[in-house]
């Protein structure tokens, strides 16, 4: 299921792309293609944690994505106008993404992995859209496929959401958050964890400043880095915790930091798309019950990075320390609720303390 | 095709930002080592850690010079690196977390006042 989502992440970004590629082509004025590819960004992302609520609140998974790739096909009708096809697409993209990414949240709620292998194929699905190598039609073809496949996987899922790393281990040591709660200083609980998804999302908004970049003459090479960061997060984070993995990701940035030239570029943006899916699996943990809402949370969180992208005078040295730090604290706090994995998940059965130092393990 | 950008080039860090990172390397190690964190391991890595918040901190800062508000800069900057060295020791030091911060900011105090005096 898993693959058959990432498939189908590359293809609903291929064929938004795709589409705006060919209008970007026909299109004279250049302030009616802003406009338009500005609505197709508002349309996709800011309104991801609406349709992530709502599939929260019923988690219909299978007509989101049938409905999606319906958006998708009427925003590939050429009769239309710009900016209602603009609006269809974002519509679709938003959908899909709302549906897959509160899917695989729930559906794999103790691992940093899967969100990042399901979220590292749409950057090369977007280049190869934008870079108009690929037809709309033959993603739109791959889209519908994929949505088939997954409809009828997700049918084969008992329909049950698991909840917190603790509820999907049992056996693990207690929570302190369950003895906090019961005490006066246990009302400050929900606002610490809202405060641990701020300071997350604040770093997934630094991601959408920082983790950008292109090679002229070659428009996949930061695309696939892009992939390449955020599904090795997952996995490296997997393997060896949540601390090792914030250090090697801080010092990556300040190896890429003090060199010029392409490869400490492609460095920094891979370092900086592997806390990708490190930022979506700890603000889930904040509240696992809202896995929809979370990952639309996260997507919104890149629309001030497209739309101000010039705006923000921060220097990279500063983001790599406050992306970090945010990590650290947002670990940290969830360490001291026992809502991390005792020992990284993919490890032997041999047993860690839990919560030694720092951002937990 | 347009031609592809340096593969890797020159390293940016200037001499005078690894005299002054390794300058403080030298301050605030000593002060951390009386702090109680004795262990060699500790002290190297705390130093390793000044190196690297050093330079990223006057890196930084040499990319905001241009740009206005510098005082406000540098004290923003020096919360970071008091942040980021708390962060960062919390990884090779055990034992209270209270402790490791007055000690950081202790060090940081130390290199304050020693650079106060040095280019007084």
């Amino acid at each position: 299921m898993l693959a058959i989502l990432t498939l189908m992440h590359f293809a609903v970004d291929g064929v938004c792309a795709a589409e705006l590629y060919l209008y970007e082509l026909a299109e004279p004025d250049w302030l009616q293609v802003l406009f338009v590819f500005g609505l197709y960004n508002a349309a996709a992302f800011g309104f991801q944690w609406l349709a992530g609520l709502a599939l929260d609140l019923r988690p219909a998974f299978r007509p989101a994505l049938a409905l999606s790739v319906c958006l998708l096909a009427l925003g590939c009708i050429g009769a239309f106008g710009a900016p209602l096809r603009a609006g269809l697409l974002g519509a679709g993209n938003c959908l899909f993404h709302a549906a897959g990414g509160a899917w695989v949240l729930s559906r794999h709620p103790s691992t940093y992995s899967e969100p990042g292998i399901f979220v590292s194929s749409g950057a090369v699905g977007l280049a190869l859209g934008l870079a108009g190598m690929i037809a709309p039609a033959v993603f739109l073809a791959l889209c519908a496929v994929c949505a088939g496949f997954a409809c009828w996987g997700m049918g084969r899922v008992p329909a049950q959401i698991p909840m917190s790393p603790a509820e999907a281990a049992p056996g693990e040591p207690a929570s302190d958050e369950a003895a906090l709660a019961k005490t006066s200083g246990g009302r400050l609980v929900p606002f610490l964890l809202g405060g641990c998804v701020l300071v997350l999302l604040a770093c997934v908004v630094l991601r959408g400043f920082g983790g950008g970049g292109r090679c002229p003459g070659l428009p996949l090479l930061f695309p696939c880095v892009f992939a390449l960061g955020k599904a090795c997060g997952g996995l490296v984070c997997d393997r060896f915790g949540l601390k090792a993995t914030a250090l090697a990701v801080f010092l990556l940035c300040f190896l890429a930091l003090q060199f010029g030239g392409l490869v400490p570029a492609l460095l920094l943006a891979f370092a900086f798309n592997m806390t990708m899916p490190l930022t979506l699996r700890l603000a889930h943990w904040c509240f696992p019950k809202a896995p929809g809402l979370i990952f639309g949370l996260a997507a919104g969180c890149l629309l001030p990075g497209y739309f101000f992208k010039d705006a923000l005078a921060l220097p990279p040295q500063a983001m790599a320390v406050l992306v970090f730090l945010g990590l650290f604290l947002a670990g940290s706090t969830l360490a001291r609720f026992g809502r991390l994995p005792a020992r990284p998940a993919r490890t032997s059965a041999k047993a860690r303390p839990n919560g030694a130092c720092g951002a937990g393990e | 095709m347009d031609a592809l950008p340096v593969l890797v080039g020159p390293c940016l860090v200037t001499r005078i930002e690894l005299g002054f990172a390794l300058l403080t390397a030298a301050i605030e190690t000593p002060v951390f080592w009386l702090c109680g964190y004795r262990r060699a391991f500790q002290c190297l890595c705390f130093a390793g850690v000044n190196l690297v918040t050093n330079l990223l901190l006057n890196e930084g800062l040499a990319s905001q010079a241009g740009l206005g508000h510098y005082e406000q800069a540098v004290a923003i900057g020096e919360a970071l690196v008091l942040a980021a060295e708390f962060a960062l020791s919390r990884c090779f030091t055990q034992g209270s977390a209270g402790r490791l911060f007055l000690t950081v900011a202790a060090t940081n105090l130390a290199s304050f006042l020693a650079g106060i005096v040095l280019f007084w």
